[in-house]
């Protein structure tokens, strides 16, 4: 017989359906089986909605260590109260009743005295389910009812604020599906580790590369995925706008663009005016504005299009009504300026004298900008040969090409603008939206349709706040000018002293301004270790939910396995503990499963065919239009004028605190310094090392850093540097050594590894505190973002490296 | 009937040295603590993922090493009590561990330099039950033990476990002595290296490159 | 360069006279306090080490230095070594009865009687080194005719019998139950099973071809030569020793030609070990490293001192001027502890260089120095053993000195004067 794929169910044994749901972007559809009430291992579930196999049907090395996972030591077991210090590590068991009561308490005591507002609650990514996880409005109910703070993680967005801001917004990463790579001519991988960060990808990437198409590799670093690429260009970090900015000057010097695209679907032609640095429109030109109507907005809101949602902030529905157009001006070929609607062959290049006003095409604009980077310059910068510069362009021309943006560059405070280059050079070439080609970070983003607003849904009376605002108004006690006390913090599904920047920081300004805080996990993080009162949440396995938010980009169903070990709960649960704490019993009327229910059956998606009892019969239903799904596609884009707005009008913030941006700056993709990364930073006096982490296989962030069948193949914390660094320091291959800068410290283990760029080290990401022999990555790292980002910027460092020596 | 050759072929162009066979082969077989059948070693450099050459001219590769199930097999000669054998029918290298006398002949005659492993003292493991599958061979203290080639998955027609979850796709399983396999096929279109070919073992492991 | 070629033909230590042999038998019963003394603390010994062979099999062999990528250590050298040992006396007793040449001078059952003990020796190390000594009984049920490790279980057990049989028909002989013409067959069968033991031993490791450093084809005979140096050393250490004891009376001349002997049996060893050491290194492939690892290696300390001492030995049995009783007794020293070097080299050698010593995980079941990855384990000797290996060891090597004191205190092995 032939030997076949699969599982099967051994003697009393069950398979059942679960997803694995870490932000690893993979949200694998698992089996897990369960022997004797145990879940005894877990394998690989194919999905349905993929027959063909085209959602590679996967598990990975962390999705089968879970049976360490669910039973490992570290579990926690039970509520604790902290008996000790904070962070001393004694804790005091108490029971259920007990730590909802003293929450609560605390909780009304802490609003009576500071206001609604100083009870806050964040999350990381720790579950992507839409019930227990961070995709669950769940958490809204109760803290939009009781007026609370959302603080909002600031990570993996700078470069989603780079392309959406060109093209508007389908959720937060979007490209072409990876099942699309293989109808490009070449792919172009810019700062993503996609074979350790998002290996479910690497095997279409590696179908395309099989299948012919080649593969390019801008990466500081030598990893895995660039020793396989056809080209690798070893960049110097956050210089990718640069180098961007040069292969659009190859470009447009050899003429190469493609100028219907940009006349057609882009703001190329459209004129700018200089004093207020916006579209110059046919009002401006005495035209009035036409009334058009338009159709009800669907009250229906996407299930997490982006990380961090407040679903009852967002949840108001639009009405039908009218709204006025009043069209963009161009200059024609006739020297006419004109609606662009009229235009016959719109100018892309010119300028026109608006009264006293001087108006330039927007692509005028652009090329100013870009004609300041001819190779020899970006070489410079980049370090990298210039003929490499115009064989990139000369190869980017060459399409249909995707561009994957990873999180390499968004990690400096420039990342904004190596993502807005990005995707304004796919505006000159067109290559957008159709098969084989995009720009964009990777293809992670929900469906339509889903149904978010819950009974007892209320809006959001706070503002969301950024996490990097947190330290700000810890200090001040003010957000935006008013007082904004916060004393209060409840974090599910996350670990922010591990994996928030600056961890001296947080712990002093915001722990040591905290008078309460409270940690629901299933195991001991960094972040239990400082929290006040401890609450056991179940393991994913341990309740029925639903994962709407995948890599498979399929609604998935996870059943429960087994019951809540210890005395777990789940985090829906432990809400409606809370809720009831808090005064309102009543709040969530629902049991999960109905609200399973009423999250997926919606009139949108019944005319999909899809519901909550299809999803639990077929496990998975693919959500998106096309399969496999080419965003953009008939290249309409969602901003106001429906082009590509590569000259941004009116920068928007990630987030507002009232904090100074250059508005110019912002207008066009530019290169410029980082914070700190750079030689001739103002640390550079001190420290001349570069700090990149490592999406580290062994680890989805600080998830699965107490495992020990993984910790047997990656046991302790290590940071790589290149020899030639190492010798000049005189630190040997395998000591341990302090990695040091202004901000802090962290103790690893010295390995030596050419893939490493001269100037630069990298470890392994998320280790706890208590893993390593002192300190901690994140205490190195700066908590400096950009006005117009708001992202931490985790590789925007210089630190300085010795020997250590124990104490 | 004509008698199997049960092989392993690696794509080493789409292994990305992401450990997960290994982790399925510990967690499949509920390999004692420290034990692993099935290890991912680095071609280049001296540390894990580290390539060979001076930046930026580099180049690395990745050989996942696990018993090579060979056709002449220089464990199955040494054993004075035949605990390790090779079975007829699908050329797999098999170990009875109840006869295993632990004298380790069979670890220094191997030539894959440990791909065996002699369970040093009673096995341990890191939860309290035994995962993994429940027709795994309970493992024994003071015997030498290896990659079965998944052979309780064999039994049910089933691949082994790290074919089942390779995530670059890279490993493939059949049977040589099949022309039509897809292991015989690809062995026949891509070229091929074979680990220590000099020790005579005829391995039944490729690695295409 | 030794006169052993044309030497009468005599027995060296046999007397066939009848009437002499109950006074032999009467002086079986010979040793004063200082023997007793001796059996006492070789019994102690002996019973510690099986204590320590209890906690080493209860507690895990985890215990021991040894891991997967350096399976063997000191049990197995030790193994190669007393099978070298034991070869000496049964060699230096029988090649002259079997040949019908001038023996050495009364110390032939003596002899044969370390040859005995060192077998003993051997086989406990064997035995300390499984890990399910319960199971011994399959190497019958299941024999792999085989294996190497097959076949030098059935030589050795057929060596320790032959030479208790040997030792029991000098015994005989010497009362008149066993003819001259029958000791003479027992020896050369004896000496034929050595000269087995030998090459079986070394091809446990010679046939090997999955390590570069033992696939030789000259292991075998090599192993012989080695076998004889040290035998032969021990031969001299122990006859000396009995003579200043006032066990037995030795020609000086016996002394000399033993040195004599040895001097030659170094030679043709350290002539088999420049061949290899050529052969391995001419191709400058895999046996290159093999050749730095052992002369600039991790090694050196054992390479250099096999030679080094072998020389010594050497130089002290050919210049008849150093062939005093101290000088003798220290070339046979430096002969054993050459050969001793040479094991270490042999066994440590073949772990030293992994075929496959790629990075990647490793534990602390991989390889003894796992703390410092693959490449720091390497860095100095891949193996040295752990106190419970020097334990248990001691422990054996005690069991076979027991043996030996009990023969010497209990059966005739003194010559009749
Ligand atoms: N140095 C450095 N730091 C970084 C980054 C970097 O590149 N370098 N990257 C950053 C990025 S991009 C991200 S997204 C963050 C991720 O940061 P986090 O989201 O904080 O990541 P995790 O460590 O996965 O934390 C998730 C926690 O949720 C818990 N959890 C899982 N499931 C559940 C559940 O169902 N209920 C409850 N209550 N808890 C659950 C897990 O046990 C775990 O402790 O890290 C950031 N930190
Ligand atoms: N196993 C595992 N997978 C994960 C995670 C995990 O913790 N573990 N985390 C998940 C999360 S939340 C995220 S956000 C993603 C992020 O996944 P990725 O996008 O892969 O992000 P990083 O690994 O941070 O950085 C990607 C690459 O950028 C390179 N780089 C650094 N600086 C620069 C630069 O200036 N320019 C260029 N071009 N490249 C640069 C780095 O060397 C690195 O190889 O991974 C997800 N996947
Ligand atoms: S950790 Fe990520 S890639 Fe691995 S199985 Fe889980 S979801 Fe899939
Ligand atoms: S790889 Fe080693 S253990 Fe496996 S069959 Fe070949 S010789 Fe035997
Ligand atoms: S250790 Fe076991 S399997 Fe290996 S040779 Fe000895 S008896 Fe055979
Ligand atoms: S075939 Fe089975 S036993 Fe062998 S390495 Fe693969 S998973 Fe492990
Ligand atoms: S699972 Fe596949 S890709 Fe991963 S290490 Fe193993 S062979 Fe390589
Ligand atoms: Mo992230």
């Amino acid at each position: 017989a032939e030997y076949g794929t699969g599982q099967v169910a051994g003697e009393g044994e069950q398979l059942v359906c679960g997803v694995c749901r870490g932000n690893c972007f993979g949200q694998c559809k698992i089996n897990v089986h369960v022997r004797d009430g145990k879940v005894v291992k877990t394998s690989r579930r194919p999905f349905n909605s993929w027959p063909e196999g085209g959602a590679w049907d996967r598990i990975c090395l962390r999705g089968l260590s879970h049976p360490y996972t669910v039973y490992g030591e570290r579990r926690i077991q039970y509520p604790m109260r902290r008996a000790g210090e904070r962070g001393s590590g004694q804790w005091e068991r108490i029971t259920w009743d007990e730590a909802i009561k003293e929450i609560t308490d605390e909780w009304k005591r802490i609003q009576a005295e500071y206001g609604d507002q100083a009870v806050a609650y964040t999350r990381g990514s720790g579950n992507l389910a839409s019930i227990n996880g961070v995709g669950s409005p769940l958490f809204n109910v109760l803290f939009n009812k009781i007026n609370a703070t959302q603080i909002k993680i600031a990570r993996d967005q700078a470069n989603t604020r780079g392309i959406n801001r060109v093209v508007g917004s389908l959720g937060d990463w979007v490209l072409n599906s990876t099942q699309d790579y293989i109808n490009s001519k070449t792919v172009f991988v810019w700062g993503a580790n996609i074979t350790d960060a998002q290996a479910q990808d690497w095997p279409h990437v590696a179908n395309a590369v099989e299948a012919g198409v080649k593969l390019v590799v801008i990466d500081p670093i030598y990893t895995q995925l660039a020793s396989k690429a056809d080209l690798w260009i070893p960049i110097q970090p956050a210089t990718d706008a640069a180098l961007t900015l040069s292969m659009m000057y190859v470009m447009i010097d050899e003429d190469a663009i493609n100028k219907p695209f940009m006349k057609d679907h882009t703001v190329a032609p459209f004129l700018v005016r200089s004093d207020t640095g916006k579209f110059l429109h046919m009002s401006d030109l005495g035209v009035a504005p036409r009334e058009v109507p338009v159709e009800a907005q669907a009250t229906n809101i996407d299930a997490a299009r982006s990380s961090s949602v407040n679903y009852g902030a967002t949840g108001a529905s639009a009405g039908a009504g009218t709204k006025l157009i009043d069209p963009y001006a161009v200059l024609d070929a006739d020297g006419v300026v004109k609606a662009v609607e009229d235009a016959t062959d719109p100018q892309l290049e010119g300028t026109y004298q608006f009264g006293d006003v001087e108006c330039a095409t927007a692509y005028t604009l652009l090329k100013e900008e870009v004609m300041q980077y001819p190779p020899e310059k970006a070489s410079d910068i980049c370090k990298i040969p210039a003929e490499d510069i115009v064989e990139l362009a000369h190869i980017a021309l060459d399409g249909p090409c995707i561009h994957r943006l990873g999180w390499g560059s968004n990690s400096y405070t420039n990342g904004v603008h190596a993502a807005h280059a990005a995707i304004t050079m796919a505006a000159l070439t067109g290559q957008i939206g159709y098969s084989g080609a995009g720009t964009g970070a990777c293809n992670w983003n929900s469906g339509s349709g889903t149904n978010m607003l819950l009974p007892n849904m209320t809006a959001a009376k706070n503002p969301l706040i950024s996490a990097l605002f947190l330290p700000e108004i810890m200090r001040t006690g003010k957000y935006m000018g008013k007082d904004h006390p916060i004393k209060a913090l409840y974090v599910y599904s996350g670990n922010p002293i591990t994996n928030q920047v600056n961890t001296n920081e947080y712990l002093n300004d915001i722990l040591g301004n905290l008078e309460l805080l409270v940690t629901a996990d299933y195991t001991y993080t960094d972040t239990v270790h400082y929290s006040d009162i401890v609450l056991p949440a179940c393991h994913w396995f341990e309740a029925e939910d639903i994962v709407l938010l995948t890599g498979a980009q399929c609604y998935e169903y996870n059943a429960k396995a087994i019951d809540p070990l210890y005395e777990s709960k789940t985090d829906s649960d432990i809400l409606r503990l809370l809720a009831a704490g808090m005064g309102y019993p009543d709040l969530f009327p629902l049991t999960d499963e109905e609200y399973c229910h009423k999250i997926l059956d919606t009139p949108a998606l019944a005319a999909r065919g899809i519901s909550f009892d299809e999803l639990k019969e077929k496990e998975d239903l693919y959500y998106k239009s096309t399969k496999p799904w080419i965003p953009w596609a008939g290249n309409s884009f969602m901003t106001p004028s429906g082009r590509m707005e590569f000259y941004v009008e009116e920068p928007e913030l990630q987030f507002d605190m009232g904090q100074e941006y250059d508005r110019d700056r912002e207008h066009l993709p530019r290169y410029f310094n980082p914070t700190e990364a750079y030689e001739g930073s103002p640390q550079w006096d001190k420290y001349k090392l570069i700090l990149l982490s490592e999406r580290p296989r062994f680890r989805v962030h600080s998830m699965f850093s107490d495992n020990k069948y993984l910790r047997e193949l990656d046991p302790e914390p290590t940071v790589k540097i290149n020899p030639a660094d190492a010798e000049a320091r005189g630190l040997a291959d395998g000591e341990y050594v302090e990695v040091y800068n202004d901000r802090g410290h962290a103790v690893a283990k010295l390995v030596y590894n050419d893939a490493i760029r001269p100037g630069c080290m990298v470890y392994p990401k998320s280790w706890q505190m208590s893993q390593h022999k002192a300190g901690c990555w994140s205490e190195l790292l700066t908590s400096a973002y950009d006005p117009v980002g708001v992202n931490e910027s985790y590789f925007d460092n210089l630190v300085e490296v010795r020997a250590w020596k124990e104490a | 009937m004509v008698d199997k050759r049960l092989a392993i072929v690696v794509d080493t162009k789409r292994c990305i040295a992401c450990n997960s066979c290994a982790v399925a082969c510990k967690i499949e077989n509920n390999l004692p603590n420290e034990v692993w059948w099935n290890r991912i070693l680095n071609v280049g450099g001296s540390n894990m993922d580290s390539p060979s050459g001076t930046y930026p001219n580099l180049s690395m590769q990745t050989i996942t090493l696990s018993c090579q199930h060979c056709e002449n097999p220089a464990c199955v000669k040494v054993c004075p009590v035949g605990a390790t054998y090779k079975d007829p029918e699908t050329g797999v290298v098999r170990q009875d561990y109840d006869k295993c006398i632990g004298c380790r002949m069979c670890m220094s005659a191997c030539p894959y330099t440990g791909v065996r492993s002699f369970n040093w003292e009673e096995p341990g493991y890191h939860v309290d039950f035994a995962v993994g599958d429940a027709d795994v061979v309970p493992h024994q203290k003071h015997t030498v033990e290896k990659c079965t080639m998944c052979w309780h998955r064999l039994a049910k027609d089933l691949q082994p476990a790290c074919m089942e979850v390779c995530i670059g796709r890279a490993r493939f399983f059949g049977d040589l002595n099949d022309p039509e396999s897809e292991v015989s096929k690809l062995i026949a279109k891509r070229q091929y290296i074979q680990l220590l070919p000099e020790m005579g073992t005829k391995p039944s492991v490729y690695y295409l490159v | 360069m030794t006169d052993t070629s044309n030497v009468a033909v005599l027995d060296d230590d046999m007397d066939f006279a009848p009437a002499k042999e109950r006074a032999g038998a009467k002086a079986a019963a010979w040793g004063g306090r200082g023997l007793t003394v001796g059996i006492g603390v070789a019994a102690v010994l002996t019973a510690i080490g099986i204590a320590l062979w209890a906690v080493q099999l209860s507690g895990g062999m985890v215990q021991t230095a040894m891991r997967n990528l350096d399976s063997w250590g000191l049990y197995i050298t030790m193994f190669m070594f007393f099978v070298g040992l034991s070869a000496g006396g049964l060699i230096i007793s029988s090649v002259p009865k079997a040949f019908g040449i001038r023996g050495f001078g009364g110390i032939s059952k003596v002899a044969v009687m370390s040859s005995i003990a060192c077998t003993v020796a051997a086989i406990g190390m064997v035995v300390v080194d499984l890990g399910q000594p319960l199971r011994l009984w399959e190497l019958f049920a299941y024999s792999n005719l085989g294996s190497p490790l097959m076949w030098d279980i059935i030589v050795l057990g057929t060596y320790l019998i032959l030479s208790c049989v040997y030792l029991w028909a000098q015994v005989r002989a010497e009362q008149g139950k066993v003819s001259h013409t029958a000791l003479r067959v027992i020896s050369v069968v004896a000496l034929v099973c050595a000269i087995l033991v030998h090459s079986v031993t070394a091809w446990i490791f010679g046939l090997q071809q999955g390590r570069e450093m033992w696939h030789t084809a000259l292991l075998a005979p090599w192993f012989v030569s080695s076998a004889l140096v040290c035998g032969t050393g021990l031969v001299m250490c122990v006859a000396a020793a009995l003579r200043a004891a006032g066990y037995l009376a030795l020609d000086q001349a016996n002394l000399v030609r033993l040195a004599k002997l040895l001097a030659a049996f170094v030679l043709v060893d350290l002539y088999f070990f420049g061949c290899d050491l050529l052969t391995e290194a001419f191709p400058a492939a895999g046996g290159l490293a093999v050749v730095e690892m052992l002369t600039a290696g991790p090694l050196a300390p054992f390479f250099w001192g096999e030679v080094v001492l072998c020389a010594v030995a050497a130089v002290i049995c050919l210049v008849p001027s150093l062939r005093t009783t101290p000088l003798m007794v220290a070339a046979g020293l430096c002969a054993i502890v050459a050969i001793l070097c040479k094991r270490v080299q042999l066994l440590v050698g073949g772990f030293q260089i992994a075929n496959i010593g790629l990075p990647g995980p490793v534990g602390p079941m991989t390889v003894t120095g796992w703390e410092s990855g693959m490449a720091g384990a390497y860095q100095g000797m891949v193996y040295w053993p752990a106190p419970i290996e020097w334990g248990v060891a001691l422990g054996v090597v005690a069991l076979a000195v027991l043996v030996f004191l009990l023969g010497v205190k209990f059966l005739p092995l003194r010559p009749q004067d």
